[in-house]
């Protein structure tokens, strides 16, 4: 039986799941899109950018596992980026639109150490 | 859908997605990991497409692909789950290659994309195959 989550108990879970699948690597926990600006409809998804302290196809794998989890269990869709922080400071600074939107609308969910 | 359209439907789709696969092993030949991916992830696509077509349900889009795929063959048991999150990233990274902005994909990361989309469509073809649709290879 599936159950529904609202918004903030996805936020907590997801943060929680991601934490504990990417350990001790993730740097940090953003979300941005539709559900960081608040304009999302119900059937949205929930765009995730996860900053990690080296590249690797584990860690991708290890939160496409957490969001196939959230889609099983709770009908909840999650895009997850994973991307070293090296890359990531990069791409910050780049000015190309899509970071520059990143950079206004973007919540942070949690952040090493906190 | 009429059964000789369904046919020819998934006829098709699976001609493209060995196509799209034949592409993906050309490019990862050549060092192309962006175009590789992207074309892993279509062949995994048009032969979903196909399989859902023949359990009664067209999708208009790719995340509505994604979740259907879910619904119908991954919460069911007729595939394994490693095949949900298989589609879930050669379709984030076919997102990554196509609109480039995100970190670089690299060789391990293709080498994993064609190898998900070969197993995608074997597991649809055989699908489809048990319920009578699919052509022989």
């Amino acid at each position: 039986m599936v159950r529904l989550l609202h918004d903030r108990e996805v936020r907590c879970r997801l943060t929680d799941a991601l934490c504990a699948a990417l350990a001790p690597h993730l740097l940090r926990v953003s979300l941005y899109g539709s559900r960081a600006r608040g304009d999302a409809l119900p059937s949205s998804d929930y765009d995730v950018l996860l900053v990690t302290d080296r590249p690797g196809t584990d860690l991708k794998l290890a939160a496409a596992d957490v969001a196939e989890r959230l889609a099983t269990d709770h009908m909840v869709e999650v895009s997850v980026r994973v991307i070293p922080a090296c890359e990531f400071e990069r791409l910050c600074a780049s000015g190309v639109a899509f970071w520059r939107k990143f950079a206004r609308e973007e919540v942070v969910l949690w952040r090493w150490p906190s | 859908m009429a059964v000789a359209e369904l046919n020819e439907h998934v006829r098709l789709a699976l001609a493209k997605a060995g196509r799209k696969l034949a592409a993906a092993r050309r490019n990862l030949a050549a060092g192309d990991f962006e175009e590789t991916c992207s074309c892993a992830y279509y062949a995994a696509y048009h032969a979903i497409d196909a399989a859902l077509r023949v359990e009664g349900h067209e999708v208009q889009s790719h995340d509505g692909l994604k979740m259907m795929f879910g619904v119908v063959f991954v919460q069911t048991g007729l595939v394994a789950p490693e095949m949900g999150r298989a589609l879930r990233v050669l379709k984030d990274e076919r997102e990554n290659g196509d609109y480039a902005l995100f970190a670089a994909l690299t060789e391990e990361d293709a080498v994993r994309a064609v190898a998900d989309a070969e197993a995608l469509v074997s597991a649809m073809r055989s699908h489809m195959r048990l319920r009578g649709v699919a052509p022989e290879e």
